[in-house]
């Protein structure tokens, strides 16, 4: 593979080729979900918590990412994808580019736009929206960096888990596999954290899954220069239906279980602020009650 | 060109079937001297063959003196007709004779039968030329 | 003076569990050669050319094209080779024209005339899905993908499995005029069909249970081996009487018809001098070639490979 320094109008034009065509593939899914997350987050400002941009996320893990990485795969055209100029190494690339900008865009800026509440910001230019009431970042601030994280972590793992499969079952349950991975490393994670500091932090999370992430996809992309060109169309594999059950419900508990954590801890959050300010009700009536108790002769 | 028909699957190698065509064409005087023949190209192309086979024919005429390739121009039957060293065109003629003396008589034929065949042979190849 | 420009040096290839599919394998096919891999189905053959292009791995051996591991080389050099398989799938949803548009991206020389040309000629409707062409259809578009990208190596797998005698025909006829345009190209194919390969091939493999049992020029192989018949006056074949280079042979009552390899331009004249014998000689197409190569025993072919008739180029 030439350096990006030596980069010829040719090598240009190519590169240009291969992405054009991944984008001709998936460009409408892509437009999508784009379209969604707009409307979802500046239009309507629906989502005002960095815990529904985690769900975003996933959910273009499952729709898109098994189909754009195993697209080879499910046609069965590896053969003769692997025998073009560009080879392995370009495909990969080119397919991982387009998932990481496409998730990086929008939970990225999504998570930023919710710190700092730019879309009410923005709305307030022309008119006060009404639909929601102007929102406080919530805490632990961890979950802005968590939005970007969880959901890239979950699409390198499903990305090099479709890129590597064999049958087009491994393809279609690729996400439930990465979920698998990517729920228990952070529970892990966590609980590791409430160890050391006694809560979580968060952060060590932040740095793993950004590490796991980064060395998955290089993992994937040396396994898959290496990998085999799957002769003849995509195999089912065996014991598909099985499979595909069993792990589209690990998935599904999965989701529903980190779901269920941001809710909770949304809500734990909540109940400490109600508790906070409670308790400084209570200070202020005890202020209030002393001084009648003591003017009474 | 109708001039060649070649059998690819006779065992006898392409470029050597015309070869013997291209010979006896000169022979008969189907080709006259100066005539142009087909490009290496157009030839793969009409008999459906590897044009490096064509080539090799070609070029081996052309080391018989057979033809001459022009550059930029195309391959021309030669305007003189090649003629062997005597000794040369003796010992071939032998072999060919005694060749077809064995298969003849094998055939039963006696010395006089074998006598008129090559005349009438002879008689007929000058007809075909026109001069 | 190395100019081969495919190349591999016993190569070797297992699948699980325990599948031999290529055992030690030699091949050289210098420039510009024309060159047939022949063999019975599951000869190795498709495997071969998948560990040349680098989709499979080798056990053992090496496997260049254009002098170097193919996977691995630059992309400069990938676009100056084509292959064809077998059993490929095109991508279905795309159609013809847009796969062409997509290659004369990817390759410097892609040649639309050319392509144009062969799509005309083979009478394909080019604005449908490729998923929806008949597999004989898909197969061609392949090929002329393949062709009008105007690469220096075109290597195809049982490029004419499945077609009619008449896309075999226009098939070969895309080859010569993509060969014809006077720039070096080397052509490397595998087919168990002997007829076509006469017509183009100027060099020969044959293999067998994954190994190379002879390979050469066509005409060293054609020109040094004859069939011979040999009548006797008697009513049998004497026993003791053998043909100088004979290799097989059958007798009939007084006839005794054997494949001999030639190996002085004499050897047959000399039988034919002598009186009490009619002797005929004959050519012996690939075909006939092969049938009787194959039905000896692999292992004996050492001795036609040591003869002065096929030099390994």
């Amino acid at each position: 593979m030439t350096t990006f320094s030596t980069l010829t109008d040719a090598d240009r034009r190519v590169w240009t080729a291969l992405a054009l065509r991944q984008w001709v593939a998936f460009g409408s899914l892509h437009i999508g979900f784009l379209v969604a997350w707009l409307v979802a987050l500046w239009v309507l400002q629906l989502v005002a918590h960095p815990g529904w941009l985690i769900a975003f996320g996933l959910l273009y893990t499952v729709l898109v990412t098994p189909g754009m990485a195993g697209a080879d795969i499910m046609d069965g055209t590896e053969e003769f994808s692997f025998a073009l100029p560009p080879g392995r190494r370009a495909i990969f690339l080119t397919r991982m580019g387009i998932g990481l900008a496409f998730l990086l865009l929008t939970t990225g800026l999504g998570s930023l736009a919710m710190a700092f509440d730019v879309p009410q910001a923005l709305w307030s230019l022309v008119a006060t929206s009404g639909i929601t009431e102007p929102n406080r970042p919530v805490t632990p601030s961890f979950l802005y960096a968590l939005a970007v994280l969880v959901p890239a972590a979950a699409f390198a793992g499903t990305f090099v888990v479709a890129s590597l499969a064999g049958t087009r079952t491994i393809v279609g349950v690729s996400w439930g596999i990465a979920f698998v991975a990517v729920g228990i490393g952070v529970f892990a994670s966590l609980q590791v954290e409430s160890l050391i500091w006694d809560k979580p932090i968060g952060w060590m999370t932040c740095v793993m899954l950004l590490l796991g992430s980064v060395l998955t996809l290089l993992a994937g992309f040396l396994a898959y220069d290496q990998k085999e060109a799957l002769i003849g169309g995509g195999r089912a594999g065996a014991r598909s239906g099985t499979i595909a059950v069993v792990a589209i419900a690990i998935g599904i508990t999965v989701f529903a279980l980190a779901m269920f954590v941001v809710s909770v801890s949304y809500q734990s959050m909540t109940v400490r602020e109600v508790r906070d300010q409670s308790m400084t009700v209570r200070e202020v009536d005890a202020l209030r009650v002393t001084p009648l108790e003591t003017v009474d002769p | 060109m109708l001039l060649f028909s070649i059998n690819p699957h006779s065992g006898v190698p392409v470029y050597r079937q015309i070869m013997d065509q291209v010979r006896y064409h000169v022979a008969a005087g189907t080709l006259a001297p100066g005539q142009q023949l087909p490009s290496i190209r157009e030839l793969a192309h009409t008999l459906a063959v590897n044009p490096a086979t064509i080539a090799k024919a070609y070029s081996e005429l052309e080391h018989d003196g057979v033809i001459e390739l022009q550059r930029g121009r195309g391959a021309f039957i030669h305007a003189t007709p090649p003629s062997m060293p005597r000794d040369q065109r003796r010992q071939r003629l032998r072999t060919l004779a005694e060749r077809m003396a064995v298969e003849a008589r094998q055939t039963g034929a006696d010395d006089a039968d074998i006598r008129v065949a090559l005349d009438q042979a002879l008689i007929s190849l000058n007809r075909k030329r026109p001069s | 003076m190395n100019d081969a420009v495919i190349e591999a040096i016993d190569l070797s290839k297992t699948f699980r569990p325990a599948v031999v599919a290529v055992n030690g394998l030699d091949l050289r096919v210098p420039r510009g050669a024309v060159y047939g891999l022949i063999g019975r189905n599951g000869a190795g053959k498709s495997t071969t050319l998948r560990l040349l292009m680098g989709l499979l791995r080798p056990d053992r051996g090496t496997a260049h094209v254009l002098g170097s591991d193919i996977k691995d080389a630059p992309r400069e050099t990938r676009q100056r080779v084509t292959y064809v398989s077998q059993e490929q799938q095109l991508p279905w949803r795309m159609t013809a024209d847009e796969l062409m548009a997509y290659f004369s991206q990817l390759y410097d020389q892609w040649d639309t005339a050319f392509a144009t040309d062969l799509v005309r000629r083979f009478d394909l409707d080019t604005t449908r899905p490729l998923g929806t062409l008949s597999g004989g259809d898909q197969r061609r578009v392949a090929v002329i993908l393949a062709l009008a990208a105007r690469p220096d190596v075109v290597i195809l797998d049982e490029p004419a499995a499945g077609l009619d005698p008449v896309s075999r025909r226009q098939l070969i006829e895309a080859m010569i005029d993509f060969l014809g345009d006077g720039g070096e190209r080397t052509v490397l194919f595998s087919t168990h069909i002997l007829a076509d390969l006469e017509r183009v091939a100027d060099h020969i493999g044959f293999m067998d249970r994954g190994r190379m049992m002879l390979s050469g020029p066509l005409d060293a192989l054609q020109g040094g081996m004859r069939r011979v018949q040999v009548i006797f006056s008697g009513d049998r074949v004497p026993s003791g009487f053998e043909i100088p280079g004979e290799l097989r042979r059958r007798t009939d009552g007084p006839v005794l018809t054997a494949i001999v390899r030639l190996t002085d331009p004499d050897q047959v004249n000399r039988l034919q001098a002598i009186e009490e014998l009619r002797v005929t000689e004959h050519s012996l197409g690939l075909e006939d070639l092969f049938i009787e190569l194959m039905e000896r025993d692999p292992h004996s072919m050492g001795d036609l490979q040591s003869s002065p008739w096929w030099q390994h180029a």
